[in-house]
């Protein structure tokens, strides 16, 4: 016997359903993000993916959280049977416009100010003794500062030794080296260079990994 | 318009004389011109028997006519009968339907010039006679020619074409160059300069008998000397219509002290030696005290002393050309010896070559730029130069394109209009002005030979005089008109020339200014503020170029609500005419470029002058500069005391451990007081001047950036600075976004931390200001 013919109005409800319950679900999973980038980083180590550092991967979750939010905001308000109370179904839309624009705004307003605020880019410049060698690029409007580095996984892993820090003072300015120049590494032993336009030389002492991988 | 019996004429000479070599062909176009009366002139000597033809009737040709012909009359060789009967023609009379036969006609129209020229009305033609009717002197009244002077004109002519060198003058009742020098010979005549004596110059001969012999005043009437008559005859050919008496009327010494006064010498209304002089020679009496002077050398304070003393009040000085050009500070000196000055351009401008169009505009462009480098203020007039002896047809082909260009040239300069002021002989400055190329005029009056002062009247608004050289102390004295408007120190901005590379530095500055002044103009989107918002623009185009300053200050076509084609193309014009960079940084006590961002921010986002909080305008300077430090503590102060670190690195010089030292700081100060003044229109030029002449020591203006950023009402500037610091750390927005990447990833302050961080960063700026503390 042939399965009953659903009537189209109702195909078309499942399909919201199913639409509304997807980003709802995308949104609880952003957010689980962002909560977990927030752990994920220490005053001893960074997540990073790709050339991407916490900042960049908190304003990617910003945004696709807050479209979410929308999406599943202003779908749940008009999913709202709105015979059943009329006013209720106003105000619940109305409210879901206004907190996503407002959302939205704000995710404009911190791309900006994290635009403004600078960039960070993980450059790995090569690998030696089992270890990546990554370069941490800040640029900002105060011009670009560099920092030395191991990479382990999706962790940065700054370098606490004076040497292996370059202030603005001392990159010379216009865009980051990364834009223009290739950084290149050198090694003597367990000791790591890492230099641009052929000077300005970051240096670090390797710190040998335990046969674990953990220092 | 041609004439019958003038192209008659031309046909007579091309038929008659068409194979004697030396006498052209002429066109038959029946309009008297030079060119027929050279071939008249040439063609009487022919027949003097003159071999060597030329177009002037000298000596050789006056001689061979005296001996030759005497006059003119029935029985002379009918081809000089047919010479004269041409002349006839050609001067507007009747000459004779057969041409070469003596006829009454021609004596009867003889008896008409004659009486057009002041003679009797007798049938001779003498060789002064012949020689005028040679020329294209007219005998009636052309054009803008009066009665009262033809009626003078013909009364030299009566009274002293009997002397050997007077010749006869026109009666066209205008003022030239012929006349002037028929009523300086009558003067001298009338002195009692023997033929040959005479020479129409106003030399001491002429000088010592005005002195003595022609002082008149009113009653006096001519007696066997004439000195009323030619005095009535001098103020009628410098526009004082007054008629010849011989006896000094009333009239006349209303005339006289008309003329006096407009000549600003004594008005006595007596024909004294200083008016006689001033009626006969363009310098007029040059020994007679006056107030001004230009050199072209540079003055010292000694010498300006020494002029001022003297009774010097004005200078003329040279914008440009080296080693004659204003000095660096000597704007500053002139007025501060008491003086005034008025600007002069001259780059050779000493022969005709020099004037075309095209050159008048690179002229005025460059008087403009110069102009706007040394600080003169809108209105001021620049004179420029026009050395030379030009003619009356070279004026519309020469001279009036050159001022043309100048116009133009001088609108290089948008904010700042600029006036023209011409120096010149009386007649091509009067001519300018009358075009309405030129406003004031300062006379050549020294180059009295030259045809443009001779027989021209003193132009009606003219300001300076030149009268006298004086080689002892290089200078030339200048007659000053109450109408003149010298630039006074009001009329001239301060700009820094403390150094040559202070100088070097602002007048690139200005440079810029205008190249971006006119990249706007051209696409019709010119605004002050929009200017320089191009030159931080291009001062940020080198390192400033990327990332997060595109998103703090994109360029001005990217943001939302300009005219984006237009600036886009004309910022283009300016970057392209802008380079090189260093132009801008070099000789600048902070950091152009850090300045132009600390600037451009404040452009796009506010000075927050005031507040209590940072605000955005605040990032590109000091604000983040101060995150910095903190970042800095962290990485080389760590644990030790922060008010000393913050006191040594804060505007320090220690590159290992600061990122806020001195040029910073500088940078930081001046961008926001040049950003302030960008805000509100002035451009950057101006404001940079302001701001380093009236504060060259730059915690002078680390004190000023500090009273305008931080004066709050109710709150202390040092409460107001610590506030502003603390809201980094403590304001969601900043506490949580860009001052975590400023930071570069060091720990937050802790409270206590922020506390001896924010109270050190305001002593440490009041001490370096040198303001109060608390």
């Amino acid at each position: 016997m042939p399965p009953p013919q659903q009537a189209p109005h109702r195909q078309k409800r499942n399909r919201q359903a199913t639409l509304l319950w997807t980003t709802t679900a995308l949104l609880l999973l952003t957010m689980s993000a962002i909560a977990l980038l927030a752990l994920a980083n220490s005053d001893q180590r960074v997540l990073v993916v790709g050339s991407h550092g916490p900042t960049s991967l908190r304003k990617l979750a910003y945004f696709v959280g807050a479209s979410c939010f929308t999406a599943a905001a202003c779908g749940w308000a008009w999913h709202f049977p709105k015979a059943s109370s009329p006013a209720l179904a106003t105000v619940a839309r109305a409210a879901a416009v206004l907190l996503s624009v407002v959302l939205l705004l704000g995710c404009v307003g911190y791309a900006w100010l994290t635009a403004i605020g600078g960039t960070t880019r993980y450059i790995n410049v090569g690998s030696t003794h089992g270890q990546t060698i990554t370069v941490a690029e800040y640029s900002s409007l105060g011009g670009t500062t560099l920092e030395l580095g191991t990479r382990d996984g999706w962790y940065f892993t700054p370098s606490s030794q004076p040497s292996a820090w370059a202030n603005s003072n001392q990159v010379p300015p216009g865009p980051p080296p990364s834009q223009k120049d290739t950084y290149k590494l050198h090694t003597s032993g367990h000791q790591v260079s890492v230099s641009y336009k052929g000077e300005h030389p970051l240096r670090m002492t390797l710190v040998p990994r335990t046969p674990s991988g953990s220092r | 318009m041609a004439d019958l019996w003038v192209g008659n004429s031309q046909h007579w000479i091309n038929t008659t004389y068409k194979n004697v070599s030396g006498i052209p062909t002429l066109v038959e176009d029946g309009v008297t011109g030079w060119a027929t009366m050279f071939a008249l002139t040439r063609a009487l000597q022919y027949e003097l028997g003159i071999t060597a033809l030329s177009d002037t009737f000298g000596p050789a040709t006056q001689a061979a006519y005296v001996k030759q012909v005497g006059t003119i009359a029935a029985a002379t060789k009918p081809h000089i009968v047919g010479i004269l009967q041409c002349a006839l023609w050609c001067k507007g009379y009747t000459g004779g339907t057969t041409i070469g036969t003596w006829q009454d006609v021609i004596a009867a129209s003889i008896g008409i010039v004659r009486t057009d020229i002041g003679l009797s009305a007798a049938a001779t033609v003498d060789v002064k006679l012949m020689k005028s009717l040679l020329t294209l002197d007219a005998y009636v009244r052309v054009g803008s020619g009066t009665d009262i002077i033809r009626a003078g004109q013909q009364w030299l002519n009566s009274r002293y074409t009997g002397r050997a060198d007077f010749f006869i003058v026109p009666c066209d009742g205008r003022f030239t160059r012929d006349v002037q020098y028929g009523l300086m010979l009558a003067i001298q005549y009338e002195i009692g300069m023997a033929d040959g004596v005479a020479n129409g110059n106003f030399g001491p001969g002429t000088q010592d008998g005005l002195k003595t012999q022609a002082q008149i005043s009113s009653g006096s009437t001519d007696g066997a000397k004439k000195f009323v008559s030619l005095f009535q005859l001098a103020l009628a050919f410098n526009g004082y219509e007054v008629s010849r008496s011989g006896t000094f009327s009333t009239a006349t010494r209303t005339a006289a002290l008309d003329f006096q006064r407009f000549l600003e010498i004594p008005a006595t209304g007596d024909g004294d030696y200083g008016t006689w002089a001033a009626l006969l020679v363009s310098t007029g009496d040059p020994t007679r005290p006056v107030t001004g002077f230009d050199t072209i050398t540079a003055l010292t304070p000694t010498f300006a002393a020494a002029r001022y003393a003297e009774g010097y009040r004005t200078v003329g000085r040279y914008l440009t050309v080296t080693g004659k050009a204003i000095a660096a500070g000597e704007l500053d000196l002139i007025f501060t010896a008491g003086l005034t000055m008025f600007p002069i351009f001259q780059n050779y401008n000493n022969g005709p070559e020099y004037f075309t169009y095209e050159l008048g505009a690179d002229h005025g462009k460059q008087a403009a730029t110069r102009a706007r480098q040394l600080g003169f203020r809108q209105d001021t007039t620049i004179f420029f130069a026009v050395d030379y002896d030009a003619f009356d047809a070279e004026i519309d082909v020469l001279i009036v394109p050159y001022f043309q260009g100048i116009r133009d040239g001088l609108n290089y300069s948008i904010s700042v209009d600029y006036q023209i002021g011409i120096y010149a002989t009386r007649n091509i400055a009067a001519q300018i002005v009358g075009r309405g190329l030129a406003s004031a005029v300062w006379v050549s009056g020294m180059s009295t030979g030259y045809s443009g002062n001779l027989g021209y009247p003193m132009p009606q608004n003219w300001w300076y005089n030149q009268i006298q050289e004086l080689t002892s102390i290089n200078i030339d004295r200048n007659a000053i008109s109450s109408h003149a408007r010298p630039v006074t120190r009001a009329e001239v901005a301060r700009t820094p020339d403390s150094s040559p590379e202070a100088r070097t530095l602002y007048w690139n500055i200005v440079r810029h200014q205008l190249l971006a002044e006119n990249a706007l103009q051209q696409q019709h989107v010119y605004s002050a503020s929009m200017a320089n918002i191009f030159i931080f623009a291009f001062l940020m185009s080198k390192q400033y170029h990327y990332g997060p300053f595109l998103i703090y200050t994109p360029y001005p076509e990217l943001v939302p609500g300009n005219p984006a084609a237009e600036l886009s193309i004309a910022r283009s014009a300016y970057f392209a005419d802008a380079d090189p960079i260093s132009d801008l940084t070099e000789h600048y006590d902070g950091d152009m470029e850090h300045l132009a961002v600390v600037t451009q921010g404040i452009m796009y986002w506010g000075t927050n002058a005031g507040q209590a909080s940072v605000g955005a305008g605040d990032l590109g300077g000091w604000a983040l500069d101060v995150v910095q430090l903190w970042a800095n503590y962290c990485k080389f102060g760590k644990g030790g005391d922060i008010a000393a670190f913050v006191a040594s690195n804060l505007g320090g010089n220690n590159p290992d451990t600061s990122e806020w030292r001195m040029p910073d700081l500088i940078s930081d100060v001046d961008g926001y007081l040049t950003g302030a003044d960008s805000l509100n229109g002035i451009p950057f030029a101006e404001s940079y001047a302001r701001w380093m002449v009236s504060q060259p020591d730059p915690m002078k203006r680390l004190a000023s950036f500090l009273q305008q950023r931080f004066a709050r009402q109710g709150m202390s500037v040092r409460t107001c600075i610590e506030s502003n610091i603390a809201t980094l750390w403590t304001d969601w927005y900043w506490a949580d976004i860009p001052r975590k990447e400023f930071q570069e990833g060091q720990p937050d302050p802790t409270s206590a931390q922020l506390t001896a961080f924010k109270e050190a960063c305001a002593v440490t700026l009041l001490t370096k200001a040198k303001l109060p503390i608390n």
